[in-house]
């Protein structure tokens, strides 16, 4: 009888331990910014924002919405779209200061900052072509919450279904 | 016996409580399948390398030379309602943290074109003979998808490997100009005129399908717009439009419809935002 306490206990530890684990996974942030809601709707209360690459321990699923907890502790859900499995591409490039990338792999810095629009520069100018018409291109940004009203008019991202 | 029924059943329900208590994964994340089936492709170029700072430094040099080409359109909102359109699908695709960035050409062709490292163009021809929001985020995700799979870094790796190069850095470039200006004047070649292999066309339409269906737009739009230039197809002498660089439209849209069946992305429905996109490009209706 004992003896069978003794695996029950054992066993009993192995079942916590396999949840646990399963319990968690994690996922990725895998867009510029993101917001974590109170519910499983885009038009609930904002409780956190996350960002590209931060790791999310995952607590459930509700259809295309996935409660999720940040390293600081917060919980909430996520638009399913805006987390992958796997870390984001060429997150390495914004993390790192030395290395090189494959292709298809990560990627990382190799030279200072200083270097660039060096050499697109002066071939521009050899060739007598016009590079502030791609600077404007670079400086025309568009901010995160203008493009979160653009979705949410077109029904779009973690709108999607229409709005409220 | 007993005992060790007693063992097979408790380690049953362990695993069946473990398999119920594991977050499905979600739906999204399937969209990934058909990225890493796609990668396998990448095999062939593992010995080279580019960082991504250099890839945007020749991008950037690519950029101006196409810009000088054909000029901007020098319209505001026309160009801030194809910024939001194409940041949309960007910050949905499989590079989210590149930093794209996205002009209306003034040209009549329809076509629309990529430079490395997420400098992403279309003519005023291409966004008159689109139809709806959908769309134009089509033709964008198919160009934002040269990018992410690097399609035009790729294309110069025979270059590279005759010049026995494994490696090329910013600090490269920015040492051996000649070197720089040979890769840039290759790609934009590439770019402009030759066009890329079957294989990476079909990969854009795949992934560029994709990207614009996990931003909910409707995923027939790079199907739409293939369907656009078949039909601006039969004009005679025309080489400067998409279709003079890009594969057989049937088998092209063929395959994209097929793979929209395959992954379910027809269910829901979702907007094609037609109203939006005659608003957005009102601009055009003047010109």
């Amino acid at each position: 009888m004992k003896k069978r306490n003794k695996t029950t206990a054992v066993l009993l530890v192995l079942v916590v331990a396999i949840c646990g684990t399963v319990l968690a996974k994690s996922v990725y942030v895998s867009i510029k910014t993101a917001r974590l809601r109170s519910g499983t709707s885009a038009f609930d209360k904002d409780v956190a924002k996350v960002k590209l690459g931060d790791k999310l321990s995952v607590k459930g699923t509700s259809e295309r919405w996935i409660k999720v907890k940040t390293s600081d502790n917060k919980e909430g859900w996520i638009y399913d779209r805006q987390v992958s499995e796997k870390k984001p591409k060429d997150m390495d490039a914004f993390a790192s200061k030395k290395g090189k990338v494959k292709f298809g792999g990560g990627g990382s810095h190799d030279a200072s900052a200083a270097a660039r629009g060096l050499s697109s520069g002066k071939y521009a100018k050899k060739n007598g072509y016009n590079i502030s018409a791609v600077a404007a291109m670079e400086n025309a940004k568009i901010d995160d919450d203008l493009l979160n009203q653009f979705l949410r008019e077109g029904g779009l991202g973690e709108y999607e279904g229409g709005s409220k | 016996m007993k005992k060790h029924l007693y063992i097979t059943s408790i380690l049953t329900a362990v695993f069946v409580v473990a398999l119920s208590l594991t977050p499905q994964p979600a739906k999204s994340i399937d969209f990934g399948k058909l990225g890493d089936a796609l990668k396998k492709g990448t095999k062939i170029v593992k010995a080279m390398s580019i960082s991504y700072p250099a890839e945007r430094e020749i991008g950037r040099a690519a950029a101006a030379q196409i810009s000088s080409k054909f000029g901007i359109v020098n319209d505001p909102g026309l160009n801030q309602y194809v910024r939001l359109v194409g940041n949309a699908v960007a910050a949905y695709s499989d590079r989210p943290a590149t930093e794209f960035c996205f002009a209306v050409l003034d040209s009549d062709d329809i076509n629309a074109y990529a430079a490395p490292g997420g400098y992403i163009f279309i003519t005023k021809g291409a966004l008159k003979a689109c139809k709806s929001e959908a769309e134009l985020a089509g033709v964008l995700a198919h160009e934002i998808a040269h990018v992410t799979e690097r399609h035009y870094v790729k294309s110069v790796q025979k270059f590279l490997i005759a010049q026995a190069l494994v490696e090329i850095t910013m600090e490269k470039l920015t040492k051996d100009f000649k070197l720089f200006n040979n890769l840039v004047e290759q790609i934009t070649m590439n770019i402009i005129t030759k066009g890329l292999s079957r294989k990476d066309e079909y990969e854009s339409d795949q992934k560029g399908t994709e990207f614009a269906t996990r931003v909910g737009y409707n995923p027939y739009g790079v199907r739409d717009f293939l369907q656009t230039l078949r039909k601006y197809s039969g004009v005679k002498g025309d080489k400067r439009s998409m279709f003079a660089t890009h594969p057989a439209l049937d088998k092209r849209v063929e395959r994209v419809e097929k793979l929209i069946k395959k992954e379910k992305w027809d269910n829901p429905v979702r907007p094609t935002l037609t109203e939006r996109y005659v608003s957005g490009t009102k601009f055009l209706k003047t010109k």
